[in-house]
């Protein structure tokens, strides 16, 4: 287990309602979590409070299998937020440097890896929305903290760039969290889906099983996913991904 | 009506982030600017009210027949007072409307809007979906000829998706001209009526949803499942 939250409480100001009512949950070492809910929910705070952003009122976070508090790299909801360096490559670098990697070559491996060498010597402020976002996600992963938070990872991102970052987060041996508005993007990219409703932790479990419920969906203010919907409609089980979708249309036709 | 010529947007090493527009947005639709990140879809958006950020040279011209209001990605960052019917009534004081006909105005799109109950509340303790109701409520009360949203439904759970997209099918009903530039196509194929696809600065492709499906799908734009896995199947057998 990497990490342990045992009755979180927290609120933004003294003495006021709180936005995360008691939350347990447990992580596990090298695993994906998504969490989903709606505008509102608390899922941002979650995310500081898992990062040491913010302390809770009360409840505690543990690490049972290390001796000190291990790194921890978060991604903010709103890029710009986390940016103050001069280039692109800068930017991406500074996190290393500030662990005494090599800085250079991971950056370097990085900006590959989420495409956007075409954009190394450019200011990270004068880009869209969609670029700021990619260079957020590499910022935290060349500092290769040993667990990674994202908030938001794929807001203003298209499919393509959503796809390509799915694949880059679920393909690291490392624990991470995101939290997504997308529902397709956690059925697709997570091992685990956490569903967070007005402050507490309403369904965690695969995302097979848990985005197909409906009532669970409707509380939390989800949609269904595409996929799930589709398996739906033409009466067949639900399949893992698209791929699995095209075997299964197959099939059926034989 | 919005007519754009030749136009073009250079940043300071030259890059071109518009390529040489013409276009022509007719009074009355809905017409949707799709793109992948960077292609220019906001800039293009945001030319059509006349915002163009410093440091940005242009070239060529747009023309706007009527009043254009605009309903930034993040709400929160163009609403400038404390309290939402404050709020609602800047524009109009600043357009030195009289006090009663400014009441009268955010009254009545406030009704319009679902949104009565949130004009005593302050900026500061409303919801994301609300801020976002905020803004398009004090664009509103202007009484906008043409409303250009930027990706309107990115930062928006499903309640206030559905929320904004009956906002947008009521103004489609009053025949207001509508500009949304999205990335997401899947809630809006129903309502809009015509496609403006952007590749790094210039149009690739103009025309009707369903015909530009494959187009769209290769630019990396979200479109429904169904349509994605015909695509991808279609492939699969070829």
């Amino acid at each position: 287990m990497k990490m342990k939250l045992k009755d979180i409480h927290f609120s933004y100001e003294e003495n006021g309602t709180e936005s995360i009512k008691g939350v347990d949950l447990s992580i596990e070492e090298g695993k994906h979590y998504s969490l989903v809910g709606g505008n509102g929910s608390g899922k941002t705070t979650l995310l500081k409070l898992i990062s040491g952003l913010l302390e809770p009122d009360s409840g505690k976070i543990i690490f049972p299998e290390s001796e000190k508090k291990p790194e921890i790299g978060f991604s903010p909801e709103d890029p710009e937020l986390g940016f103050f360096a001069r280039t692109v490559k800068e930017e991406v670098e500074f996190y290393p440097k500030n662990r005494g990697l090599n800085h250079e070559n991971i950056a370097e491996k990085v900006i590959k890896k989420v495409d956007i060498s075409h954009l190394k010597q450019k200011s990270p402020y004068l880009l869209s929305s969609g670029q700021q976002r990619l260079v957020s996600i590499a910022s935290v992963l060349s500092g290769l903290p040993e667990i990674m938070v994202f908030d938001e990872p794929t807001h203003s991102l298209h499919r393509k760039g959503e796809k390509m970052v799915g694949k880059v987060l679920s393909g690291l041996k490392r624990t991470t969290l995101f939290s997504t508005h997308s529902s397709d993007f956690a059925f697709e990219f997570s091992d685990e889906v956490i569903v967070i409703y007005d402050g507490k932790i309403l369904k965690v479990g695969e995302p097979r099983e848990v985005l197909s419920e409906k009532k669970t969906l409707e509380k939390a203010g989800i949609r269904t996913p595409g996929i799930v919907d589709w398996a739906r409609e033409n009466s067949l089980k639900i399949p893992s991904n698209l791929e699995e979708a095209i075997d299964l249309i197959k099939e059926d036709k034989d | 009506m919005i007519k754009i010529s030749s136009f073009s947007i250079m940043n300071i090493e030259g890059d071109r982030l518009l390529d040489d527009i013409d276009l022509k947005i007719k009074e009355g639709k809905t017409t949707l600017i799709c793109g992948e990140p960077g292609s220019g879809k906001t800039l293009l958006l945001k030319s059509m009210k006349g915002l163009i950020s410093e440091g940005l040279r242009k070239k060529g011209n747009i023309k706007r027949e009527g009043r254009t209001g605009i309903i930034f990605q993040e709400p929160r960052k163009q609403l400038v007072r404390s309290n939402v019917k404050m709020e609602a009534a800047f524009d109009l004081e600043n357009l030195c409307y009289p006090p009663e006909k400014i009441e009268k105005k955010i009254e009545e799109y406030s009704k319009f809007l679902d949104a009565e109950h949130l004009l005593n509340r302050d900026i500061d303790e409303i919801s994301h979906g609300e801020l976002t109701k905020t803004a398009i409520l004090s664009v509103l009360v202007t009484e906008p000829d043409i409303v250009l949203f930027d990706e309107p439904l990115s930062s928006l759970d499903y309640p206030n998706r559905e929320m904004l997209l009956e906002i947008i099918k009521r103004l489609k009903q009053k025949e207001t001209t509508i500009v949304i530039a999205e990335h997401d196509i899947r809630d809006l194929i129903d309502i809009c009526d015509r496609i403006i696809l952007l590749k790094e600065g210039s149009v690739l492709e103009d025309g009707d949803p369903i015909e530009l499906k494959n187009a769209l799908y290769r630019e990396g734009i979200k479109i429904p499942f169904p349509w994605e896995l015909d695509i991808e199947a279609r492939r699969d057998r070829s």
